[in-house]
Parts: C-alpha cells; sequence; structure tokens
C-alpha cells in the first residue's frame, strides 16, 4: 500500500488515476505554437499548421546543413525532451532548439549558421560521451537513431571520448520477461517515459535524478523492472532511439555471430529476474505505489518533480 | 526518428573515418542480414554454455535470413499492424510499421501482440497429420493417409444419415478466404447447413440485436471515433485486459479530459480510470439500461429530431421502460438513483458518446435483448451516424468479424448476412457453387451439442477451435465430442479436443500464409506470409482444397487472392474489396460495394441498413438469467480473460514471459465474502456448480462485488466451463449464458488433487 497520500500535479482537477502519475525530472513543455505561421528556413519559406514547432518547419524542407534532432519522435505526440539539444539553429532570437521552439509567423532559421552548425556537432558528440559504444554487440544495430544520426554527421572522433570504461557501467537489467535496460546507452530523451504515461497512460517509468545522476526509474521505486508496475505493453522499446531499451528476442539478430559478442557480455555485469511472485489476479492500480517523493541527499525530501 | 528507409544513400558509397567509419562498417553488416542479401557469413558452431545462450541461437541460424514484413496481429479482433521479423524459424520481435499501414493502432500493442510469439515454433506444434492405430492411440500418418481416412469418413456418415448429419465449426483465427471456403465447403461438399463458429459463443447476440434494430450487426464506429467523443460508456468489458490497445486509446482519451462511465459487476481496470464506475448486479443489465432510457424520456433529455427523423417504435419503447423507476433499478441491481441519474446525465449532455461493450452484455440467456436496449439508448440519445458517436461492440478473436460473420459459415446466412431462407440468394449460390442448397438452417455451435444428444449430428469438422474447453458445460460438450462417430480436427497444436478426435490435420499460424482479417472496426487489413509453413503443415485453404478435389470437386484456386475475387462477386458489402486494394490503401472497412468505393468508415450517416431507413427501436422488458443463486449454490459466477493469456490458451502457454505472470486460473472472491467462508488470499478452493467443479487458488479482490465471484477461462485443468450451462441459451442467438451461474465455494481440506507445479501445458502432447 501506498506511505501516504498522493498529490496532484496541478490544482485542477485531474482525471482518475493519471494523478497518481509522477513522471519525475521528465518534462513535456507546452512549445506548440497557437496558429498558423510562415516561418523561413535556410532563406526558404515553409508553411506551418497551428501546434507546430520550429523542427516542424525544418523537416520540411532540404536544409543548407543537416539537423539531426535526435531525441525528437514524430508519432502519437510524444513531445519534445529539449535534452539532446542537436536541433539547435540560428534564429534572431539567438541559437534555439527547434524542437521546443513555436514557430511564430515570420522568423528566419539558419541551419548552417555556425554558433548553431557548431552547438549541433558538440551536443551530439556530448551525447556520445556518455553512451557506451558497442554496436557490433548492440541490439538496436543497424536500426539505431544515435547509429544513424552520427553517421549522417560524419563523426570521426567525437570530441569528448565515449563511455567505454567498463568500471562506470551500470548492470544492464535483465529482470523482464520481454524488456532488456541497458541505462549506459541510454541518452535521456524521454520517449520511453512519455510513452508509457501519455500514451499507454500505465505509470510505470519515471525520470529520476538530476545531472550526471540523471536515469530511467520506476515510479514505484522498484529496483528492477520485474518489480515494477510494468504490463508489458512495448510502448517503450518501440519508441526508444538507442539499444537502450531493446525487446528480448532480437537483441542478438543483427551482432557479430561470434561468442561473447553480445550486450550482457560486453557490458559485463547484469542484474537477472529474481523470479519475483507475480499475479495470477492482475493487481489493481489503486494497490500500486506511486511515488512521490525523493531523496534529495539531504536530510529533506522533496515532492516530484 | 529517421526511420528504416528514411536513410539517406549518399554515405553508402563514402566509406567513412573513425567512429563514423565504424558505425557505418557495423551497420552495413547489420543492414545486410535485414536487407535479405543472399550471400550469408557462415557461421561456426558454437559452444553452449550460460552466458552464450543467445550466441548459440545466432549460430544455428542463417545470418542472412532475416525477414521482415508487415502484418495484422493475430490474437485479437483490435487489429493491430506491425513489422514482424524472422529468420525463418521463429519470430524475433514486432516494430512499429508506418502510420499508413497501422492505421488502428499506430504505434501501440499489447504484450501479445508484440512479444508472445514462441507459439510458432514450439514444440507442440502439429507437423504431420495424425490418425488412429488399431489400438485407437494416434500415429503419424502421411498426407495422403490422412486425406483418406477424413474423406471415408465424410462420405460414410453422407451416406448413412444423410450430409445434414455432419457439422462444421469454421476458425475465427483464419482468415476471410478460408472462412469463405469453410462455408463453402460446407454446403457444397458436405452438404449440410450446420456450419458456424466461436461468435457463438460471444457476440452472437450482438449480431442478432443490432441486427434487427440498426439493419448491421457490427461495429457503427472507426476507431477515431473514441478520439472525437465527448465521453464514452462502457459495460462489459475488461478493456484493459481483453483489448488492451483500444483501452489506451480509450484512457488517453480521459487523460485529455473526457469522460468515462463503466457499468461493471467487477471493478476492472478500465474502471478505476473512469469518471464515474458503477457496480451492477450480474445478469440484470437490461433493467439499468432501460432505467436509463426512461430516466432520459422522462425528463426530455433525448434527441427529438434524431428520435423523430431517423426511428420508429419511440412509443413503444417509452411504454416498455415505464416499470424501471430509478426505485425499481436500485432493488433488482444494486446502481443508486444517483448514479443512474449521473450516468443518464452525462450520456444525454454530451454531444457526442460512444457506446462499447463486450461479453459483459453478451453472453447471457437474454443477451439479445441487452443489446437492443443499448440501441435503445444509443438511438434516443442520438448518437449514431455522426463522428465521434456510435456503438463498438470490442469483438474477440482477430477475425471472429471477417470470418466469423461477414464470410458467412454460419447455419442461416451465406457470405455477407445474405439469409439462406431467401430464395434469390439461395438461387444465386446453387448456381455459383453449383450444388444444391436446404432452405433449412442448421444448427448452431450451441445447438450442435445438443442435437448430437438427439442423434441428429454424427460427424463433425472442427478447425481451428477447442470446443471441449470453450463450450458451456464442457463436461457434456467433452461427451458428445468422444461419442461422435466421425471428428476431424485440424489446428495448430494437439489441443483439448483434437484428443477425441479420428484424424487431426495439422495447420499453419497466421504468418505462414496469405490472406485478410477483418477487425472490429469493419476494417479489411492484409496478413503477409513471414515464415513458411512449419514441418508439413499446410493453410486451412489449402487443406480445405485437397479435401473438396478428392470428393468430388474441382477447386482450383492457386492463392488467396483468387479465393477472394469470387467472393466479392457473391458478398455485395465486400463487392470491391481485394487484396490488392487493400495493400494499397492500408485497409478497407465494408460495405464496399464495387472496386470504385472507398469503403465506410461510419455506419447509418444517411439511414440504416433497415427497409425503410429507419432505426426499428424495440420494446424491451426484462428477463431473469437462467439460473439464479440459491441456498445450495449461493454465488454468482461471471468468467473472462486476463491480460497475460489468450483463450484457451494454446498460442499462449509455450510462452515462458507469460506463465511467468499468469500460470494458472483463480478466483476472485469478495473480502466479505471470502471471511464468511474462511479462505484467504491464496488459499485452494474448490468452485462448484450443478454441472461440475474446479480446484483453484482464491484472490481475495474489492474488485468483484459481494456475492459474485470471477474465474477466467485460459487453463484445460481448471476448466471453468465445467460449471457453466449448455442449455440457458439465448433465444434468437443460441448465445451461453457464461456470465451467470450459481456456485458454492469451499475451502479445500488436505492435499487438491491438481499439482500447479507439475502440469503440461496444453499445447504438449495427450
Amino acid at each position: 500500500m501506498s506511505s501516504h497520500e498522493p498529490e496532484p500535479h496541478s490544482e485542477f482537477d485531474v482525471p482518475p488515476l493519471t494523478e497518481t502519475i509522477a513522471p519525475g525530472t521528465a518534462s513535456d513543455p507546452d512549445v506548440e505554437s497557437a496558429e498558423t505561421a510562415t516561418v523561413t528556413v535556410d532563406g526558404q519559406d515553409v508553411e506551418v499548421e497551428a501546434g507546430s514547432t520550429l523542427l516542424d518547419a525544418v523537416e520540411e524542407v532540404e536544409t543548407d546543413e543537416y539537423v539531426p534532432a535526435l531525441c525528437h519522435y514524430d508519432r502519437q505526440d510524444i513531445g519534445p525532451r529539449s535534452e539532446c539539444r542537436t536541433c539547435m539553429v540560428e534564429t534572431e532570437d539567438g541559437v534555439v532548439a527547434a524542437c521546443s521552439t513555436p514557430a511564430e509567423d515570420g522568423l528566419e532559421v539558419s541551419t548552417d549558421a555556425a554558433p548553431a552548425s557548431e552547438a549541433r556537432d558538440v551536443n551530439l558528440d556530448l551525447v556520445l560521451s556518455d553512451h557506451n559504444l558497442r554496436c557490433t554487440t548492440c541490439g538496436k544495430n543497424g536500426r539505431c537513431d544515435l547509429q544513424d544520426v552520427s553517421i549522417e554527421n560524419d563523426v570521426e572522433e567525437p570530441r569528448y571520448g565515449v563511455l567505454d570504461d567498463r568500471d562506470e557501467y551500470e548492470p544492464i537489467d535483465d529482470t523482464s520477461d520481454f524488456i532488456q535496460i541497458d541505462r549506459n546507452k541510454c541518452i535521456l530523451c524521454n520517449r520511453c517515459v512519455e510513452a508509457c504515461n501519455d500514451v499507454q497512460v500505465e505509470g510505470v517509468l519515471r525520470m529520476e535524478g538530476h545531472g550526471q545522476d540523471t536515469r530511467i526509474g520506476f515510479q514505484n521505486g522498484a529496483d528492477t523492472m520485474e518489480g515494477s508496475t510494468c504490463v508489458s505493453c512495448g510502448h517503450c522499446v518501440t519508441v526508444c532511439p538507442t539499444g537502450s531499451l531493446v525487446e528480448k528476442g532480437i537483441e542478438d539478430a543483427t551482432t557479430i555471430p561470434l561468442p561473447g559478442f553480445n550486450q550482457k557480455n560486453s557490458v559485463g555485469k547484469v542484474v537477472e529476474s529474481a523470479d519475483v511472485e507475480k499475479g495470477p489476479m492482475t493487481p489493481m492500480k489503486r494497490d500500486q505505489v506511486t511515488e512521490t517523493t525523493r531523496e534529495t541527499g539531504g536530510d529533506e525530501e522533496r515532492d516530484w518533480p | 526518428m529517421t526511420s528504416l528507409d528514411d536513410r539517406t544513400t549518399d554515405d553508402e558509397d563514402e566509406q567513412k573515418e573513425g567512429v563514423a567509419g565504424f558505425m557505418q562498417g557495423a551497420r552495413k553488416k547489420a543492414l545486410e542480414n535485414v536487407e535479405h542479401v543472399a550471400e550469408g557469413a557462415a557461421a561456426g558452431t558454437l559452444p553452449e554454455g550460460k552466458l552464450f545462450d543467445i550466441a548459440t541461437t545466432i549460430g544455428d541460424k542463417r545470418l542472412d535470413d532475416l525477414t521482415v514484413e508487415d502484418t495484422t496481429c493475430g490474437y485479437c479482433a483490435v487489429g493491430c499492424r506491425f513489422d514482424v521479423y524472422t529468420d525463418g524459424d521463429e519470430v524475433l520481435a514486432t516494430r512499429p510499421t508506418e502510420p499508413e499501414k497501422s492505421p488502428v493502432n499506430g504505434i501501440s500493442t499489447c504484450v501479445k501482440g508484440k512479444f508472445s510469439y514462441d507459439f510458432v515454433d514450439s514444440e507442440g506444434r502439429l507437423t504431420t497429420p495424425l490418425v488412429r492405430d488399431e489400438n485407437g492411440e494416434f500415429r503419424e500418418a502421411s498426407w495422403d493417409e490422412a486425406y483418406e481416412r477424413v474423406v471415408e469418413g465424410f462420405q460414410d456418415i453422407k451416406e448413412e444419415y444423410g450430409g445434414s448429419a455432419m457439422s462444421m465449426i469454421a476458425s475465427s483465427k483464419a482468415t476471410n478466404e478460408e472462412n469463405y471456403l469453410m462455408g463453402k465447403f460446407a454446403r457444397q461438399v458436405l452438404g449440410t447447413n450446420t456450419v458456424d463458429n466461436c461468435n457463438r459463443l460471444c457476440h452472437s447476440s450482438t449480431v442478432a440485436g443490432l441486427a434487427r434494430t440498426y439493419g448491421y450487426g457490427a461495429a457503427s464506429i472507426s476507431n477515431e471515433d473514441f478520439e472525437k467523443a465527448d465521453a464514452i460508456f462502457l459495460t462489459g468489458s475488461n478493456t484493459t485486459e481483453a483489448h488492451p490497445v483500444l483501452a489506451t486509446r480509450i484512457k488517453q482519451q480521459v487523460k485529455d479530459g473526457k469522460e468515462l462511465v463503466v457499468f461493471d459487476p467487477r471493478e476492472v481496470q478500465i474502471a478505476e480510470y473512469a469518471t464515474q464506475y458503477t457496480e451492477v448486479r450480474p445478469g440484470f443489465d437490461q433493467v439499468w439500461i432501460n432505467g436509463m432510457v426512461r430516466y432520459i424520456i422522462e425528463n426530455d433529455l433525448y434527441d427529438e429530431e434524431f428520435v423523430e427523423e431517423r426511428t420508429r417504435g419511440i412509443d413503444q419503447v417509452r411504454e416498455a421502460v415505464q416499470e424501471f423507476t430509478p426505485d425499481y433499478v436500485e432493488e433488482v441491481t444494486g446502481v443508486s438513483p444517483e448514479e443512474l441519474k449521473s450516468a443518464a446525465e452525462t450520456i444525454a449532455s454530451n454531444d457526442r458518446v460512444v457506446f462499447g461493450w463486450t461479453l459483459g452484455l453478451t453472453e447471457h440467456s437474454h443477451g439479445t435483448e441487452n443489446i437492443m436496449a443499448m440501441a435503445n439508448l444509443a438511438a434516443i440519445t442520438g448518437n449514431l451516424g455522426k463522428p465521434g458517436t456510435g456503438v463498438s461492440p470490442f469483438r474477440g478473436q482477430n477475425n471472429v468479424q471477417g470470418g466469423g460473420g461477414d464470410m458467412g459459415p454460419l447455419p442461416d446466412n451465406f457470405p455477407g448476412y445474405q439469409s439462406i431462407t431467401d430464395e434469390e440468394n439461395r438461387k444465386k449460390f446453387e448456381e455459383a457453387w453449383d450444388c444444391e442448397i436446404d432452405p433449412e438452417p442448421g444448427f448452431y455451435t450451441t445447438e450442435m451439442f445438443l442435437a448430437a444428444n438427439e442423434d441428429d449430428l454424427q460427424g463433425m469438422y472442427c478447425i481451428g477451435e477447442n470446443p471441449s474447453l470453450s463450450e458451456p458445460g464442457s463436461n457434456h460438450a467433452s461427451e458428445v465430442l468422444e461419442e461422435m462417430e466421425f471428428l476431424v480436427v485440424q489446428d495448430l497444436f494437439l489441443n483439448d479436443t483434437a484428443k477425441y478426435a479420428d484424424v487431426v490435420l495439422p495447420a499453419c499460424s497466421f504468418l505462414e500464409k496469405t490472406g485478410t482479417f477483418t477487425n472490429t472496426d469493419r476494417r479489411v487489413q492484409m496478413v503477409k506470409q513471414v515464415i513458411d509453413p512449419k514441418g508439413d503443415s499446410k493453410t486451412d485453404w489449402e487443406i480445405l482444397q485437397d479435401l473438396a478435389n478428392r470428393m468430388g470437386r474441382e477447386w482450383d484456386y492457386d492463392n488467396t487472392a483468387e479465393i477472394m475475387e469470387e467472393m466479392r462477386q457473391l458478398t455485395p458489402i465486400y463487392g470491391g474489396i481485394t487484396q490488392e486494394r487493400v495493400e494499397e490503401e492500408g485497409g478497407l472497412q465494408w460495405p464496399c460495394y464495387d472496386l470504385d468505393h472507398p469503403g465506410t468508415e461510419r455506419l447509418y450517416t444517411e439511414e440504416f441498413n433497415t427497409e425503410d431507413g429507419l432505426a426499428h427501436l424495440q420494446a424491451v422488458g426484462y428477463n431473469e438469467p437462467g439460473e439464479l443463486p440459491d441456498e445450495d449454490y449461493p454465488l454468482s459466477l461471471t468468467t473472462g480473460r486476463v491480460l497475460y493469456q489468450y483463450h484457451t490458451g494454446t498460442m499462449t502457454h509455450p510462452e515462458e514471459g507469460i506463465q511467468d505472470y499468469n500460470d494458472r486460473d483463480f478466483v476472485e472472491i469478495n473480502p466479505e465474502d471470502a471471511a464468511d467462508y474462511g479462505i484467504e488470499d491464496g488459499d485452494l478452493v474448490t468452485l462448484e456448480s450443478r454441472r461440475g467443479e474446479i480446484t483453484v487458488p482464491a484472490q481475495v479482490t474489492a474488485r468483484i462485488g459481494s456475492g459474485t465471484v470471477f474465474a477466467p477461462i485460459h487453463f484445460a485443468e481448471t476448466c471453468v466451463n465445467k460449471l457453466t450451462d449448455s442449455e440457458r441459451l439465448d433465444p434468437h442467438a443460441k448465445t451461453p449464458e457464461f456470465k451467470v451461474s450459481a456456485v458454492r465455494v469451499t475451502p479445500v481440506e488436505g492435499e487438491p488433487d491438481v499439482d500447479f507445479e507439475t502440469r503440461e501445458p496444453v499445447s504438449g502432447d495427450d
């Protein structure tokens, strides 16, 4: 049973069960334009509908330079997290993230302006610096957005290296029967949290922590996937842009077929299933815990977020 | 962000440097696998070992055998579509496909459609035909021998008793094309009208009820209407567990502020998301529905214009609902006047309401009347024909709408719901099929099992169904199957029913053939082959063709597109549907009368499918369930599904992950009732009715109301249908009363007979 009453996220009447969804530090900024607008991208006029961002305009045309926009997902209203910062473009208002800037009528956008261009390159390198780059053993090899984007952006030597210090690795969470989590590959794009909370409205995943410690976590405070309230619907693995969340069964389909060449082995540390007792009856949602406070390291407990 | 197809190709030739080059090389290797290039890398044999399970699997497979194709899910009727990745032997994973190709689900999936494909390559799959040897045991046989025995068996029955002593159960899991042939086979080759399918067990009352009021017995909406509605009303539906992707959509609407009203005897998960949940006593739905209709009429909340212009029969309805006052409704159903009023006002005050229901409303001895009452409610509030309004019965099997209904393997209808009693229809099919067709309708499935008692049926050809577990009163059904003079079972597995068979024919799964399915919103979608048939199994249509030709006919279909071509010429509502169009247009919703017709998104936009174009509102009173709780059997049993299993379990038991979540049936019992009996959570109890008994663990939960218990349907050893009744059927649709049986619960003393740890999965042999 929950330890105390969950608190609503706003003072408005929140729909049932969604008031206990606590996505943690995941954000979903409201950045859509109010009306149709015409913006100019690299000298080309583009008309976009109401509810558009600059990225929608950028994607309509052939831009002078490539805009990766790695964490952007264009289906099911999975909104911008504005995390990877590889969609930076230059406007009169300075260098902005195109995915999170409303398309205002008359704005002029430039993709090849030096500051924007450099910002994108640096930001992509920053993403790579925290990613354990092992494509040949990764379940997403050949179907990975980060891989596609890096190749397209001609990444040769990332400025800050990649995450290849084995001691730094978090163990793979292999406890779920269907979904494998490798947090070392996570780019914190938040698609999975949004898919789980806004599309499936299940309230399983959250973003927890700050800065270096930010990671995918579970709203009921469980340590592993099998201890969470996951219903194995698959939305999270469907939207994940990297090999972080992978369907079990295909995690080795495109790896090099030699012994040891698999994710579990290359990362080294794995949390296997502890055969947590489940069911047989589907649990009632109101019996499920949602943590709504978190420890901040000090003595105080703070409400999410 | 970029899909597999969107990748730019200009860097294919340019070898990159550094990290980009490394990634490019790795990706290239992966792409070679996925793009199905002919040369493959030879894989050496790999050592087995705990950490190298995965490596071993790779070693056994051919690396360049990865096939990727979009197809429609073969589990439930929601009709999700996705890309299936296979290596030729098993399904590795499913991934989302393009938006145009997945109109119903988008990127959404559920645990079964997304992950549960171990059944395809499981050891239990039948790969050769089986026949009985001299000792009555099964042995393997060649197709020739099996076919001979089947033909001999059928012909013997026909000669001795006449064609009408033969019966057929068609498979609502098979494609439309195959179901069309099943109906044709029954009438043309066997000479019987007794052909039916599993729709009898679930939504037959929906079909009967809606056909009578609106003209079409199917959902009037398209799935987008859930998004366009202002409010959604659900009853008798455990949506998050039985139709998870529909629930996903509904939950999103609630999150966006729409209203959701749920009336159900159990507080199922979707009810927990509702803005109003009302507990109802099982079996008395007509009472509260009529109560709402009365409230809406009395308080002038109904849509006068709609009723005036588009319906008839309002006066009879007004009179018939008089007695259902709020107090009376409360007395019978337990719904308080405030809740009744609140729900009625929610429905009446919102401009656009979608009404959804599943088997909680239909599986009753008066199911058809329940549906007609619901149809009245939707009609008097004007919620039909406009976007965001309509009725949506959530169909069950992946192809029960198309195969189990539209394609006409029914005792009283030809394809397209053309009645066989109509002389013109009969003439048309007699000409097309070159045979004589009896003007008398045959038996419905539930009736088949009663008719066999009377020796009216001697033979049965059962395709892709498991009636020994799914028929009501399964003890009785099993007896009937055992005593059947000749029984042929055609299935993927040696299921429970097959153990009574004389010949077993191995069929193949939806991943091993091409055809179409029709989902719950009347959408015909493509099913594409991604794996070769396992072993010597054949597609259902090939088996039917072989048998038909051995019995004197000349069927020569080369592929299922030809079958569809023949079918559409005879079926007006499918008149313009071809596989090519379905593929190009990403699905077509019937009615689709000719090749230029775009399909029908929503029914009843201009008129209803009745002679005068009006909705015929039916005056519906109320009838009690066939068997109410009494002193000896004081609790009311309702049955249903859970998320992690599927129907009789043949497809889900081979999946380890699924079994981890739910490996046994159970009984939900209210805490008050549990305390009365001294039962604690997890205790084994015996659940007993006048027909039989099962032993299952109890799950004490406030989800179910006091006086009611719930048990799921997924395991043979604890088949809950031993408790249900086979004779109390809906008079119009012959639907069984699965949702109300009188039972008693007793804690088990000592050791139980059932050992839950070492049971064989249903798909094993014997």
